[in-house]
């Protein structure tokens, strides 16, 4: 079991770095963007083993196949990849790249901070989680609940959805979480609980590597690593992880889908790749949470309107044409799954247009709704609560980058984030369930959703540390494709 | 004239934030940098402080329970068919309602350390699990009272208990 269970969740880490690197564009140097390919790889592999594990169960039942066949993946991948590798695709250099090599003090001084960071966070997450060793509330009641049924239930793991559950148990939402821990379990054929623990740390400190590795390779080191250090310092980053929820991996996905389509813009040829990437990881994030779908909607939305904006309709429908590739077998999967396997979801099902009607047009619940966000958004990381305080301030104080942003990019992730608010904000205002109760419960981590992609788009703005204390500008990364 | 007025301004504010300012740039970075790492060391103290608290009592209530919960209700698993639906008994079970948080609680984590067998909040099903007080004073004398029509099939302390219906 000692190495069983790490092995169990390597290996689709090794195939999604794999597939990543398989199809990384020429334009961009795999090995230059190897933290970035890890944490996107960390996600992307867990949440499409967690994928295909559904899909083998639906298929053949709990069999070792299907293990059979990752390996087999897993084979095929790692072919590709040599044969990448030998054919000399990776000998292409970038150029001058996005680094400002010329005042590496700083980056000397945010590495330390950032190492100190980084092992706050892990022996948080450590004692966290061995303070509460089956998470918060929402694991063993939901999450854990799932993967154990999934696991244990053997032939009869449709029982893990049976009306007879209570809705308490919340048996519609997706299984990329619950999906992930039973697929170790059941590799390893035992169900200890530091492979829940482990799902957790994974992704939360794939989310933290992402915002380092994107920021890196798109703005700068010192960028990366102070953006990694805001990350790492927020609590709600350490204890919603160690918790064992769904929202972190939802963020993570949320900020997954915004880095490809930001790195989408600074290729000429291979954009496209990027663009299929991001609908990838937002059906990843619809088969993470319900909130997901609402994601994915607001993205194709903003998408459509940004690029619609920037480069006109046609290209806008070829974009979206793309997206839609990436997107399409998850999407079919999750429609596969509420249709099929699924019970009806609460919420939705016990909401009346009337009392809908009635809940819109009582000014307190909307007030109530709102500062409730308020709060919760301005004590996300800590920072004895002032965390947004403190980074506008700082974007006073620096100023923001010599180059301008891609509009196209930024627009999305904002229009999105936007929308995406909207409509938490609405569920909240006409939920069925006691408001105050609602709030309570759910309302901080759902407001983390955001927070990652909102501090990529926030470090992609705001002047580099080490364009802002020295007098250099930094060299210009790869343009915008004009595809 | 005021929507100018506000251009111009605006304008201004965003030539000023571009005008390189090295001194207030560094104090700027400092203060952010330390004040993050403030709160990663505030984030360390309450995960510590928590784990100390954790240790000193077993909790009465929150999600620490679960461990505690699965430890107790583990017996109990190889004395129930692979699967199906059995009933639920408790103290703090009174009809279909539960009498305090910490009795609901104990349902959730009971279901939760069974699955796949699913729980419902009934005794009126052939084989029922009790899931009762640990420091009950019926623990001792054995005068817990159950369900009307249930006897004790097996007692596997600590108030955790299968029952079925007399009839069987």
């Amino acid at each position: 079991m000692t190495f069983a269970l790490p092995l169990a969740l390597v290996v689709p880490i090794i195939g999604g770095c794999l597939l990543l690197f398989t199809f990384w564009p020429q334009e961009r140097v795999p090995r230059a963007d190897l933290l970035l390919i890890l944490a996107l790889g960390v996600g992307l592999g867990l949440g499409l083993s967690s994928a295909g594990f559904f899909i083998g169960l639906v298929g053949f039942g709990p069999s070792k196949a299907y293990f059979a066949a990752e390996i087999a993946v897993l084979a095929v991948l790692i072919a590709c990849v040599l044969r990448r590798i030998r054919t000399g695709a990776n000998t292409v250099t970038r150029g001058s790249g996005g680094r400002a090599t010329r005042t590496p003090f700083v980056s000397w001084l945010l590495a330390p901070g950032f190492a100190v960071s980084l092992v706050a966070a892990v022996f948080a997450f450590g004692y966290r989680s061995a303070t509460y060793p089956h998470g918060g509330w929402d694991a063993p009641s939901i999450w854990n609940l799932r993967a154990r049924f999934l696991f244990r239930g053997g032939g009869h793991w449709k029982d893990a959805f049976s009306d007879l559950l209570g809705t308490w148990t919340h048996a519609d939402y997706p299984l990329l979480v619950p999906g992930a821990i039973a697929r170790a379990w059941s590799f390893i054929g035992s169900e200890p609980q530091a492979a829940p623990i482990l799902v957790g740390l994974l992704l939360s400190g794939a989310t933290a590597l992402l915002l380092l590795g994107a920021l890196t390779s798109l703005r700068s080191r010192g960028q990366g690593l102070l953006a990694g250090i805001v990350i790492l310092c927020s609590h709600t980053l350490v204890f919603q992880g160690a918790n064992q929820y769904a929202d972190i991996p939802m963020a993570f996905f949320m900020l997954a889908t915004f880095v490809a389509l930001a790195l989408a813009d600074t290729v000429k040829e291979g954009g496209a790749i990027f663009v299929t990437l991001a609908g990838l990881t937002s059906g990843l994030a619809a088969w993470t949470k319900n909130e997901g779908l609402l994601f994915v909607l607001a993205l194709f939305v903003a998408h459509l309107l940004m690029v619609t904006h920037v480069r006109g309709w046609r290209q806008a429908l070829r974009r979206q044409a793309i997206m839609l590739v990436g997107l399409a077998p998850i999407l079919l999967l999750i429609i596969a799954f509420k249709w099929g396997v699924a019970p009806r979801n609460d919420l939705l099902a016990s909401l009346q247009p009337a009392d809908i009607i009635d809940r819109l047009i009582t000014p307190w619940r909307l007030w109530y709704v709102l500062k409730s966000f308020g709060e919760r958004f301005m004590i996300l990381s800590g920072w004895l609560a002032a965390a947004p305080l403190v980074l506008v301030l700082y974007l006073l104080a620096v100023g923001w980058g010599e180059r301008g942003v891609e509009r196209e990019c930024m627009g999305t992730m904002l229009v999105t984030l936007g929308l995406v608010l909207a409509a938490y904000l609405f569920v909240y205002v006409v939920t069925p369930y006691d408001l105050a109760w609602h709030v309570n419960t759910s309302m901080l981590r759902l407001a983390f959703h955001g927070w990652p992609s909102l501090l990529f788009a926030y470090f992609l703005i705001v002047k580099t540390p080490e364009a802002a204390v020295a007098e250099i500008t930094p060299a210009q990364p790869v343009g915008p494709a004009e595809s | 004239m005021t929507l100018s007025w506000l251009n111009r301004r605006l304008a201004g504010i965003l030539a000023g934030m571009r005008t390189h300012r090295p001194l207030l740039a560094r104090v700027a970075l400092a203060a952010t940098t330390c004040l993050a790492l403030a709160s990663g060391a505030e984030t360390l103290y309450l995960a510590v402080e928590m784990y100390g608290e954790s240790r000193i009592s077993s909790p009465s209530t929150g999600p620490a329970r679960a461990s505690e919960q699965d430890e107790r209700l583990r017996p109990l698993r190889e004395h129930l068919p692979p699967r199906g639906v059995v009933g639920y008994a408790s103290d703090g079970l009174a009809g279909s309602s539960f009498t305090s948080v910490e009795a609901l609680q104990d349902y959730f984590l009971t279901q939760y350390a069974l699955a796949p067998v699913i729980v419902l909040r009934t005794a009126n099903l052939p084989i029922v699990v009790g899931n009762y007080s640990v420091d009950s004073a019926a623990d001792s004398t054995g005068a817990r009272t159950y369900p009307a029509g249930l006897v004790v099939l097996r007692d596997l302390d600590s108030g955790v208990v299968l029952l079925v219906g007399a009839e069987r």
